[in-house]
């Protein structure tokens, strides 16, 4: 029992909400309704009183025939006639009522067919005839003939109460008739006339076939006292001779009351008496009304005790229906006012309430960061799954934590393992994450350093700018574009700083969310590099020396004493001496000039000049060189004039000096076209020769440090280090211009292009 | 012009010396010998050359210091001075000359040029 009960409520607890809902409408608050419907038709029905209804509802009920009777059994018949228009009916049992006003006479008769017909007469003298049994006809009457009754030049002027008629002779029915009719208003209009006609026979017979064991029963009398329809009991109760007369006036009982003028039509209209009953009898009391049009009078005759006793019935009837509510009915209803309290509650409490506070208080667990925390919520209905959701939720929100977590450890532990410096500063110059390298690099000791602390520690120029980190982040912000900042001196140090902006693309906006700040410490690199330098700048200058006492002895000897040497191969191996001393010295040249170049050493000048002229120069210089090898050398010039432009004319001479020169060395057939144009921006220096060339494979190699071509070195000058292009790309930069290898082909030739920037005024 | 003119020739390498002096001697011109500072401004003193010929790294008093003192001596400061040196610095040439007008030296050679072109330059500046 416990187990089917628990297992109800699970699936109870189980249902969809919305049926939950539906549920507690049908069988809370339904019950209720109609409970309190029940309550009010118990306690209308043991009303007690006549219920009246309207004509209208009258009519209208017996024209669709509904009309059961049912009410009327609830019916206390009044003995005494007051308060009623007249209803007559026997005690106990069965009540017979002849209702001139209500349902009592229409349910009754109507019901027993006592009614012969019962008939609407509208004002324009439409008849409707509404018998229980025969279908609804309709036929006319005149309704001025309906006034010789009389009834409608009614003493209450417009308005009259109904009245009977007759008796009279039904011809068409053979059947004395006795009829009620009724006027229906509707307000102060009068809509017509309601009719029920009583076959007289019917009504005595029924009169007469009251039970004579009962001690109540009903007759009717003439007006001029006779029974039309009587019981053997009238005679016994009011002491008539039943062989010699059947007239109430002949009654002892009338004549020693002094009654006989009650009878009279002058006399009341209703009224009682009190028959002093035989030995062992108690009284009885005799009520009569007055039935004018009928011309007589209806008696009903009930031992007074009865009467008593049925009041006290009619009192313990109704102290005992208070009693049944009140005892059982009060009871059931608290235990079922507690019960649907009680169920209200468990239901709210465990359907609604209960998971909703469990859902708050998970909400809150994990507001407060407890991602393990679970809601219990058992039901299967929206809650039940938005609980279900909730955990599966929480469980990979745990999970995607963790990974976010872990994520965050190898990050913190990546960043905090760079040799780098390595800072993410917020939009308002916060550090977010900074690793101990950066501390370091700023040694701070164990204080925390801001940005603008950081920025403090730099140098307020670099080279001739100014400077100021803080702007610099403020730029980057701005710009959203990374800044690089190369050899800052920071006291001992040289650092090199990286500013990117961290851009969050969302909902299509681009948003700087912060920067990441990097530091290099270069100092070491420097150091080494300038240590490089230096070993390279001194070896190359410990070169000079003997290598200047080298050529310079050659050079005596072949320039000075030219006559003491006589033998041409001892003059051949000087010779030899003297070029390879010369070369020597050139690439000891060109490492120092390498060395200051990447050093940033050199000094730029900006000067304007014609490139027409300067090649000219160069081309006049190498033009004994050229015919040396029986080479061409040609410059074309375009024919418009061509701007000025804007480099260091001695640097952009060494250029076309190292190019050219390197094209002598390697044609040895056909010869060397220079041509200048203008290309925008710029004059090109094309130097086109058409010598051994250059594999495409070795071409990106070209402009390195240190290349050959076929195996060989590439020869600058006519020493040649291998460095003469890096050198010249490294100056053309320098300058704002480039130098480039335009296309080369092996056996063909090659063409370099030498661009330089046209002065803007 | 007399190329007849006393040069003083200063370094500390006697290789550099005898190329110099030979190459110098054969061009016509009178040519001594030091090889340090110290040396140097004491034969200035005496000799009172034309022009100086002083290489910058010696050991001892080297050409730079040498070229201070005998500027700073009265007697001696209107000498012609020019820095022979193998520790030019190519990338700024002009930055080594004005080193050297900075010390009252006329110009800085570097080490390693032609002998002939070294003999023309002598003649400019002792023309000068």
């Amino acid at each position: 029992m416990f187990k089917i009960a628990k297992k109800l409520i699970d699936i109870i607890l189980n249902l969809k909400l919305r049926t939950k809902v539906i549920l507690f409408i049908l069988f809370i608050i339904v019950p209720i309704a109609v409970l309190a419907i029940f309550l009010f038709n118990y306690l209308t029905q043991t009303s007690i009183g006549v219920e009246e209804r309207s004509l209208d509802e009258i009519i209208s009920l017996i024209k669709q025939g509904l009309l059961d009777g049912v009410s009327a059994k609830a019916q206390i018949y009044d003995l005494t006639f007051k308060n009623m228009i007249i209803d007559i009916g026997a005690l106990k049992d069965d009540i017979i009522g002849v209702g001139f006003k209500g349902d009592l006479l229409t349910n009754y008769y109507y019901k027993h067919q006592i009614i012969s017909d019962v008939y609407f007469i509208d004002d324009s003298g439409l008849i409707s005839i509404v018998p229980s049994s025969e279908t609804l006809s309709q036929k006319k009457v005149d309704l001025t003939q309906i006034k010789e009754f009389s009834f409608l030049t009614s003493e209450t002027e417009n308005k009259f109460v109904g009245r009977w008629l007759g008796p009279y002779n039904d011809f068409k029915k053979q059947k004395e008739i006795i009829s009620y009719i009724l006027p229906v208003w509707k307000g102060n209009e009068f809509k017509g006339i309601v009719a029920f006609d009583l076959s007289v026979s019917s009504l005595f017979s029924e009169i007469v076939r009251v039970d004579p064991s009962r001690s109540s029963y009903v007759f009717i009398i003439k007006s001029n006292g006779e029974f039309i329809s009587s019981s053997e009991k009238i005679y016994d109760d009011l002491k008539i001779d039943k062989a010699k007369s059947s007239n109430i006036f002949d009654s002892q009982i009338i004549k020693d009351q002094g009654l006989s003028n009650l009878f009279t039509s002058a006399g009341g209209e209703e009224g009682t008496f009190t028959i002093e009953g035989k030995a062992g009898e108690s009284q009885k009391n005799a009520a009569f009304a007055n039935i004018p049009s009928f011309g007589g009078k209806l008696f009903v005759i009930s031992p007074l005790d009865e009467i008593i006793q049925l009041q006290k019935e009619k009192v313990q009837a109704i102290q005992q229906v208070v009693r049944t509510i009140g005892m059982s009915g009060l009871i059931y209803m608290i235990l079922l006012a507690v019960f649907i309290s009680f169920a209200s509650f468990l239901f709210l409490k465990k359907g609604l309430l209960g998971p909703i506070a469990l859902l708050e208080k998970g909400i809150k667990n994990i507001e407060s960061g407890n991602l393990d925390s679970k809601i219990e919520i058992k039901s299967k209905d929206e809650i039940g799954q938005l609980a279900d959701s909730f955990n599966s939720m929480t469980t990979k929100l745990a999970v995607s934590l963790r990974e976010l977590h872990e994520e965050e450890a190898r990050l913190v532990a990546s960043i905090n393992s760079l040799p780098l410096g390595f800072a993410i500063v917020d939009t308002k110059g916060v550090f977010a994450i900074a690793n101990p390298t950066l501390s370091n690099l700023f040694s701070s000791g164990s204080k925390t350093l801001s940005f603008s602390d950081i920025s403090a520690l730099f140098p307020d120029k670099i080279g001739d700018k100014k400077f100021n980190l803080d702007v610099e982040r403020e730029r980057v912000l701005r710009d959203k574009k990374t800044i690089e900042i190369k050899e800052i001196p920071l006291g001992d140090k040289f650092i090199h700083v990286f500013l990117s902006p961290i851009i969050f693309a969302h909902k299509g906006r681009e948003e700087v969310i912060g920067i990441v700040f990097l530091v290099e410490d270069i100092t070491e690199q420097k150091r080494l590099e300038e240590a490089k330098n230096s070993f390279v700048a001194i070896t190359a200058h410990q070169l000079r020396t003997p290598l200047t006492v080298v050529r310079g002895n050659a050079e005596l000897l072949l320039g000075m004493f030219p006559k003491r040497i006589t033998d041409p191969q001892i003059k051949a191996m000087i010779e030899a001496i003297e070029r390879s001393s010369v070369r020597l010295l050139g690439i000891v040249n060109d490492f120092l000039d390498l060395t200051a170049i990447e050093e940033h050493r050199i000094q730029i000048k900006n000067e304007r000049f014609n490139f027409v002229d300067a090649t000219n120069e160069v081309v006049n210089d190498f033009k004994a060189k050229a015919a040396e090898k029986s080479l061409s050398l040609q410059l074309s010039l375009p024919v418009e004039l061509l701007p000025e432009i804007i480099a260091d004319r001695n640097l952009a001479k060494e250029i076309i000096v190292n190019i050219l020169s390197n094209a002598i060395q390697y044609t040895e057939k056909g010869g060397i076209t220079l041509s200048l144009a203008k290309d925008d921006g710029f004059v090109e220096l094309s130097i086109k020769d058409t010598g051994i060339g250059i594999k495409a494979s070795e071409q990106k190699l070209l402009f390195q440090k240190f290349q050959t071509v076929g195996g060989r070195f590439m020869h600058s000058r006519e020493y040649g280090s291998g460095m003469g292009l890096y050198i010249s790309k490294l100056l053309a930069e320098l300058m704002n211009g480039t130098v480039n290898l335009k296309e080369s082909s092996p056996g063909v030739g090659s063409t370099f292009v030498i661009s330089l920037p046209i002065y803007v005024g | 012009m007399n190329n007849q003119a006393l040069i003083l020739l200063v370094d500390d390498e006697p290789d550099v010396l005898n190329l110099y002096q030979t190459a110098l001697v054969q061009a016509g011109f009178q040519v001594i010998t030091a090889t340090n500072g110290a040396d140097a401004i004491e034969i200035v003193k005496q000799k009172h050359p034309a022009l100086i010929l002083m290489d910058v790294k010696m050991p001892g008093m080297d050409g730079v210091e040498a070229a201070v003192k005998i500027r700073e001596n009265p007697e001696t400061a209107s000498s012609k001075l020019v820095f022979l040196t193998a520790f030019s610095d190519p990338a700024r040439p002009e930055a080594d000359v004005k080193a050297a007008k900075e010390m009252g030296a006329l110009d800085f050679l570097k080490k390693g040029i032609s002998l002939s072109e070294l003999v023309e330059k002598i003649k400019q500046y002792l023309a000068a």
